[in-house]
């Protein structure tokens, strides 16, 4: 079996239901807290920093967090190809660690910046929807389909400079974008909830084995945590659906399948 | 005319505290102590009555504890003695100011217009740090905060990340000697 670390910073919140989602997906997850020994952190073929308030978001969401000691382990273990995915404060830390995009290694190179959108100002909570774009790493295997999450949070804009992000789009640094229910382009609040440039969801490393997302696969694991008024082919199951049906996977399961899977060949080939 | 209205946390600050604690406990920086603040400053048409436009910030801030909750903030004026850094001899404090983008509000601009007395010409808000160095030589601790503030990678900075956020140096303050001047 595929051990995998759940990352808790104090203030974390999301470690439960996302060492649910991963034994869902076949990995056995361990919850590493970032006061456990240097050991405890070690070993592991993934590592998945999870969501929630590390710190309280004092002084800015992720920075803290980003300062740990057990971000030096994984910084080794992405340096090494293992899969790592920050999922919302976890993406904030990664980004604030200098792991991504990590076009030059370990400097800080784009911000999660407060939300920025005409209509709407501070904390959003509610679905998006997002296409899978060309990636080099772990996502790469997501169905070509648009993938409905539910995202929540106030500071979930990629931010930096323009070239940069034409950059990490040309070279396949963006798996995740904002779209419509139907795939178009997501050219406003709330298709795209936060103003992120590019409509960017998640950014990775160039080796792509490192992935910064905004939205939480986590909370949409099963399909009866999708909404039944969810416009799209995932609304349309969840409305069919009944029963045990109702305990079948949901669209965010995909995301840590294809961490898993990743982490297997990972340790196989090591 | 220019007003710079701070408004601080009564009591202890656990954001100036946790900032503290990251900056000595695990990026080991030889920062002595933190305060910490919301900074508005307001560029007005006109020098007079400084007083009273003072006081109309002041009640239009607290107004329903709109931007000053008096149940839990205090504020205080950047060039009243209230604001001042009490510095030990050797040591300075310096005063960064961090804003999201240049700081702009449209709404906060748009509510304080309608209730000042002069035209409100700019307004930009940010948060205030104050850093206690052992440093005695003002351009050497100006040089210090900035190396702790610009987030450069995982182990350099902490404060603000450039890629998204504007820094200024307000002032280094040094025993007894008040403002330093102003970078």
């Amino acid at each position: 079996m595929t051990r995998v670390a759940v990352v808790e910073f104090p203030g974390t919140n999301c470690m439960h239901e996302t060492a649910a989602a991963l034994r869902a997906a076949g990995a056995v997850a361990e919850i590493v807290r970032w006061n456990a020994p240097a050991a405890a952190g070690a070993g592991f073929a993934a590592y998945v920093v999870a969501g929630g308030f590390a710190y309280e978001d004092r002084v800015r969401a992720g920075v803290i967090a980003a300062k740990h000691e057990i971000l030096a382990t994984i910084a080794a273990a992405a340096a090494a190809g293992k899969p790592v995915l920050g999922v919302c404060n976890g993406a904030q830390v990664l980004v604030e660690s200098g792991l991504v995009p990590a076009l030059e290694s370990g400097r800080v190179e784009v911000a999660l910046a407060p939300n920025a959108v005409r209509g709407w100002s501070g904390y959003y909570c509610g679905w998006v929807h997002l296409r899978p774009a060309r990636h080099r790493g772990f996502l790469a295997g997501l169905p070509p389909e648009t993938l409905p999450l539910p995202v929540g949070h106030g500071e979930g804009r990629f931010t930096g400079k323009m070239e940069l992000f034409q950059r990490l789009e040309r070279d396949g640094q963006i798996p995740l974008r904002y779209v419509t229910a139907a795939g178009g382009e997501a050219s406003d609040f709330p298709l795209n909830p936060n103003g992120s440039l590019l409509g960017a969801a998640a950014l990775s490393n160039a080796a792509g084995n490192v992935v910064a997302l905004m939205p939480h696969p986590e909370r949409a694991a099963w399909l009866y945590q999708v909404p039944e008024t969810l416009p799209g082919a995932w609304g349309e199951r969840r409305r069919q659906a009944s029963g045990q049906e109702l305990l079948g996977p949901g669209p965010g399961l995909a995301v840590y399948i294809q961490l898993v899977r990743a982490a297997a060949v990972w340790s196989e080939a090591s | 005319m220019r007003l710079e209205f701070l408004v601080r946390r009564k009591g202890i600050d656990a954001t100036a505290e946790t900032c503290l604690e990251a900056l000595q406990g695990l990026m080991g920086l030889a920062v002595e102590r933190v305060e910490h603040g919301k900074l508005w400053r307001f560029e007005l048409e006109g020098d007079g009555e400084r007083a009273q436009r003072k006081e109309e910030i002041a009640r239009a801030a607290c107004r329903a504890g709109r931007y000053v909750n008096t149940n839990r903030d205090v504020y205080a004026w950047l060039d009243e003695s209230a604001a001042a850094a009490v510095v030990p001899p050797g040591h300075s404090a310096t005063d960064l100011w961090i804003r999201e983008g240049e700081g702009n509000d449209p709404v906060a601009q748009a509510y304080f217009a309608a209730k000042l007395g002069a035209r409100l010409l700019h307004l930009q808000h940010g948060t205030l740090y104050r850093l206690w160095a052992p440093l005695a030589d003002p351009a050497a601790a100006r040089a210090f905060a900035l190396e702790v503030a610009v987030s450069k990678s995982r182990r350099q900075g902490l404060l603000m990340n450039p890629h998204s956020q504007t820094l200024e140096v307000l002032r280094v303050w040094r025993h007894e000697s008040g403002e330093e001047g102003r970078y």
